[in-house]
């Protein structure tokens, strides 16, 4: 393990679809200083996740079989001391599901990254969840911190 | 197409199979039973997925069920049986859509008619008797907020609250105070915190006393009150939050007196971010005054001022939603974010949120949701876009540009069938024509949309250029004529790229295009990868021993220092030579008694990553259940039978390859018992029996077999009709099939060419019968045979081997080859002396204890010629065959062993050849070709109708 590993901040991923925290992390691999630690597949996964793995951020996905995302929230709010990022598609602005969120301390509410297949969508999407990551995490985003974010698909990406 | 693309396109079409095979099994059931919850997941997922690989065709589909699932969810609308027919169209629509995916990774073609449909379900909206009536308060509690409630929280708060009520105050002053660490307050609280579970709370306890910094000390406080407040709200327990409030507001009013004052001084940046030129000024300008907001945040949580913080949550989200874009920033947000920015100098007046101030919060709270709500930018916008360009054939910025209202008017005139066109207008050359020019834009059709354009003109000069988007009702020719009348030289008004409506694809997708798709992928678990991951480490290590034994050259040495000796000294040695030379025996002894260790130990770690690697292929055989309700249902529905499947067993575990064979079998049964089988509810209440006809699927396992069944409770098999079927074949000497029992008479239905149905029906008479489900089941190894009860029903008895992969077989020679026999045909290998062989009638025979067996060279049965004379003397290896039925021998050069072979897969042109089943790699590296029996019976008894006599039955 290299010094710049000791470094990195971690993130558990919370989604029931498999491809969604495929893509998840292969945007989170472009920050130099972050690492996914850990995926769960609905709420209740992730409290036990959470709980062995202690990460720095959650990334939450709402819609979730067994336990959802404001379950999960509502958990966390006394179990979980890492801020909570929530990525989906059912917490519209405004929505009363966005309210909840927000008033279960939600550190940011996303939208789920689309069209991974016209390059610039994808990597203006990519940059969103990365520069909140940032922000919650209190780094400067990787532009301002000089680090360039390698694109998503590259050879070992 | 890109690299990403190709990368997450295994994923994407796992996960998206996945999800619609058990979105069509959930959706199969009757419609009051449906999950709604489940199927709304389903739908989800298969959206978010297709969304993100940007095929927008299949997200739009996927979006419209998802949208009228979600309107049932809520019990806004009902499941019935008619509109679970569209979501099923809809789950065909996107399979045949991921097939056209998978072969060129394009967006697949929208199916825009089904869309609509599926559109106008959500709109339905039940009579308010129906909808109370529904199902909807079951589905509405199992909606996905099922939370793992901690055991009776109340109670085992109890500990945690009282002593947060003693401690909490002293410390909050203390953290706010100059030395936090001077609070004894903090271990018996973390000490409570931790017994109950509060980890979040025990971290920030922790956490509190390590900082030193008093921002960020009254950052961590302020966290702390937060999620004690929350856990007072859950567990209604005071945990003195209000108190400690009250203590520390003296504390800290300057201090909120100054971030207020902060908050409203920095509006100008609002201004200067809704100004600025670069969106990387106007993100900066949002973020400070964000951060303006979280300072006042910070208070108001350790102040537990409710309202003041939720009102601040939600505008720091808004902005942050206006910073992604997926808000615009209007007047009106930035009017609302004004009076929200002035609010928390009230505060200081009051000394706390008073009921008049509440009140104010409460409203702007409410107007910021509602401008949300409005402004937000639509999830499914790209979907739309996506499939209007598709359906516009028209792909250009215009679009991009759409507000949600112009998009839903452009979706309405394509939805009428209007012609949709873009019109570049140079207003700016012709000031005073322009008048007519909207005139009779907006008389004769409809504008959908306008944008400015900047344009530099042949001579360099900016100019400003309209864009219009609009829908006329009627053909393009029309507008072109029409805009030719304004402009007659063409210089002003420009038709820039038009398209009729595009008549939208009929949604023909009908459920037998469904191919039965063996996937490619398999879903591992990772304690399975993780085993594998150390035997091949068990592996690396033993050959790491071996190469060392290998690459030892002190025993060559010896020996080469024993050979230079003995050459100089003639012949003789010496004493010590002699001991030299028993030392190196040993030595050698000892190395090949290691080397055999280690063989042993590799054939070992071998045998286990075999096994391991078996294991993977096993799945449960639910796998090929799967797909049966599906067929049921559409065709008891199109029969109107009244058919109830019931599947058991669908855990019992089978390998992957025998699930791929068996889906096209078991669905020919299940149609057939439907079809044949299965009579109408008036004839079954006629014949005494329950108008719902009952179809059972078993699996079990049975030592190494495994049974499926396949039993209905309908008119049972026609003996009559078989009978007649049989004999007009040929199959039967006599019309009454005399000497046939029950049981065999029914069983000639697996004979080619029977077809007992005498209408050929769509269903399953198309002329294939159950002899191709034979053949198959036949294929894996498997047995098939029928039972039936006149009136009573059918019951199918599938016995197929747990494992296709692995077989044993009697490895042969014959003509300097070796081949492979199937063990599980071979009855028994016998020696015969050469002179018990006769000919009778042309076919050469021997007797096996006392019954006549004919017999065949290998060699001959497989195209080759037969040799040219018979040895006189010596014996015979014949190997004995059986097809259930009849039995034959093979003459074979020699018997070489009974090993287990892994089967591969065949190159098709290997597939070819006659009489071949298989193939496994041989230990040597050659090929091993395993025979099919079936066949080899089929080529023996070409010319067998003659030699009946002659066979003679197991």
């Amino acid at each position: 393990m290299s010094a710049s590993d000791v470094q990195k901040r971690s993130l558990l991923v919370v989604d029931d679809s498999f491809l969604m925290r495929r893509i998840l992390c292969s945007i989170v691999e472009r920050d130099p200083r972050l690492q996914v630690i850990g995926e769960a597949v609905d709420g209740a996964d992730a409290l036990e996740k959470v709980a062995a793995l202690s990460p720095d951020v959650i990334l939450l996905d709402v819609e979730m079989p067994t336990m959802d995302g404001i379950g999960f929230l509502r958990q966390a709010r006394t179990r979980v001391a890492a801020p909570v990022i929530v990525i989906s598609s059912v917490v519209r602005p405004g929505s009363s599901q966005a309210m909840e969120a927000i008033d279960l301390g939600a550190a940011d509410i996303l939208l789920k990254p689309s069209g991974v297949l016209s390059v610039d969508l994808e990597s203006v999407r990519g940059e969103e969840l990365l520069d909140a990551i940032a922000a919650v995490l209190g780094l400067p985003t990787l532009r301002d911190a000089g680090l360039v974010a390698p694109a998503v698909g590259g050879a070992n990406a | 197409m890109n690299e990403l693309t190709e990368k997450l396109w295994p994923a994407f079409r796992a996960e998206v199979a996945e999800q619609i095979e058990a979105l069509e099994l959930s959706l199969v059931g009757s419609a009051g039973d449906i999950l709604v919850n489940e199927v709304f997941r389903y739908m989800h997922t298969i959206k978010g997925g297709c969304a993100m690989m940007g095929f927008s065709a299949m997200e739009s589909l996927a979006h419209a069920a998802e949208d009228f699932l979600d309107k049932v969810r809520k019990g806004e609308c009902a499941l019935h049986d008619e509109n679970v027919d569209v979501l099923l169209e809809a789950v065909d629509a996107l399979k045949l859509q991921l097939q056209s995916v998978e072969k060129d990774r394009q967006n697949p073609a929208p199916q825009q008619a089904l869309v609509e449909r599926l559109r106008s379900l959500a709109t339905v909206v039940p009579a308010a008797k129906e909808a109370a009536a529904a199902p909807v308060p079951a589905a509405r509690r199992k909606k996905g907020k099922v939370t793992v409630e901690p055991v009776s929280r109340v109670e085992t708060s109890a500990g945690f609250a009282e002593m947060a009520r003693r401690l909490l105050p002293d410390l909050a002053c203390a953290c706010i105070g100059a030395d936090a660490l001077s609070s004894g307050a903090y271990e018996p609280l973390k000490a409570a915190a931790n017994a109950e579970g509060l980890h979040a709370i025990v971290q920030r306890l922790s956490l509190l006393m390590q900082t030193h910094d008093e921002n960020g000390r009254q950052a961590l406080l302020a966290d702390l009150m937060d999620r004690v407040r929350y856990l007072e709200m859950e567990t209604g327990a005071d945990c003195g939050t209000a108190l400690t409030a009250t203590t520390v507001y003296p504390l800290v009013s300057e201090k909120l007196a100054t971030v207020a004052a902060e908050l409203f001084d920095s509006l100008s940046l609002l201004e200067a971010a809704r100004s600025a030129t670069s969106r990387r000024a106007c993100v900066d300008a949002l973020q400070q005054f964000i951060a303006s907001i979280q300072r006042v945040i910070v208070l108001a949580r350790l102040l537990r001022l409710e309202q003041t913080l939720r009102l601040l949550r939600l505008a720091s989200q808004l902005l942050r939603d206006v910073m992604r874009d997926m808000l615009s920033f209007s007047s009106e947000l930035a009017e609302v974010l004004g009076v929200v920015a002035g609010l928390p100098m009230e505060l200081l007046d009051s000394g706390g949120e008073d009921a008049p101030y509440i009140a104010m919060a409460a409203q702007m709270l409410e107007r910021l949701q509602d401008i949300a709500r409005t402004n937000g930018r639509e999830v499914g916008r790209q979907a739309r876009l996506g499939s209007l360009k598709d359906s516009l054939g028209m792909d250009h910025a215009l679009l991009e540009s759409l507000t949600p209202q112009s998009l839903d008017a452009l979706e309405a005139a394509v939805r009428d069938g209007r012609t949709v066109v873009e019109i570049e207008a140079d207003l700016e050359s012709v000031p005073d024509h322009g008048d007519a020019f909207v005139q009779w834009m907006s008389g004769a059709g409809h504008i959908v949309h306008s944008a400015t354009l900047f344009h530099r003109d042949a001579a360099q000069e900016e100019r400003t250029v309209l864009r219009f988007l609009v829908a006329f009702p009627f053909a393009v020719e029309d507008i072109r004529r029409q805009l030719g009348k304004l402009d007659p030289a063409r210089q002003w008004y420009r038709l820039l790229k038009e398209e009729k409506s595009v008549a939208t694809p009929a949604s023909g997708a009908g459920t037998a295009a469904i191919t039965a798709q063996a996937s490619t992928t398999l879903r591992i678990d990772s304690s399975t990868l993780d085993r594998f991951v150390n035997r091949v480490g068990e592996m690396v290590m033993l050959r790491n021993m071996l190469s060392h034994t290998l690459h030892d050259e002190d025993l060559l040495l010896r020996l080469r220092r024993l050979r230079r000796l003995s050459s100089e000294r003639g012949v003789v040695l010496s004493r010590d030579d002699v001991d030299a030379l028993g030392a190196l025996l040993k030595d050698v002894e000892s190395r090949l008694e290691e080397l055999d260790q280690a063989d042993g130990r590799i054939q070992g770690a071998l045998g286990r990553l075999q096994e391991d690697v078996l294991g993977l292929r096993v799945v449960p055989i639910g796998m090929a259940f799967n797909r049966l309700p599906r067929v049921v249902r559409d065709l008891s529905h199109a029969q109107q039978k009244l058919v109830d499947l019931d599947v058991s067993g669908e855990d019992v575990r089978i390998d992957k390859g025998m699930v791929d064979v068996l889906i096209e079998p078991l669905m020919h049964m299940v149609r057939n018992s439907v079809d044949h089988g299965i009579e109408t509810p008036a004839e079954r209440e006629q014949a005494g029996k329950p108008a719902r006809a009952r179809l059972q699927l078993r699996a079990r396992q049975q030592g190494n077999s495994l049974i499926i069944e396949i039993a209905d409770d309908g008119r049972g098999l026609n003996r009559d009709r078989i009978r007649r079927k049989a004999f007009a074949a040929g199959l039967v000497p006599d019309a009454d099939a005399s000497g046939f029992t029950d049981r065999e008479l029914c069983n000639l239905i697996f004979l080619p060419g029977f077809s007992t149905s005498e209408q050929v029906t769509e269903v399953s008479g198309r002329g294939v019968g159950m002899d191709i489900v034979k053949t198959r089941v036949a294929q894996v190894g498997g047995q098939i045979e029928v039972e039936s009860t006149p009136g009573a029903g059918v019951c199918f008895t599938l016995r197929l081997p747990l494992s296709a992969a692995i077989q044993s077989v009697v490895m042969v020679a014959s003509a300097g080859r070796q081949y492979a026999l199937p063990e599980r045909n071979v009855m028994e290998v016998i020696s015969i002396p050469c002179t018990a062989i006769q000919r009778i009638q042309g076919q050469i025979a021997c007797l096996l204890r006392g019954v006549p067996l004919p017999l065949y060279h290998l060699g001959v049965l497989l195209g080759g010629r037969e040799p040219a004379s018979a040895p006189d003397e010596g014996k015979l290896e014949v190997v004995v065959l059986s097809d259930g039925v009849y039995r034959i021998g093979i003459l074979v050069d020699r018997v070489l062993g009974r090993p287990e072979v892994f089967v591969r897969d065949m190159h098709p042109d290997i597939a070819r050849l006659p009489g071949v089943g298989g193939v496994s790699i041989l230990g040597n590296g050659g090929v091993l070709i395993i025979l099919d029996c079936e066949r080899l019976f089929e080529l023996a008894l070409r010319n067998a109708q003659s030699l009946r006599g002659l066979l003679c039955a197991t």
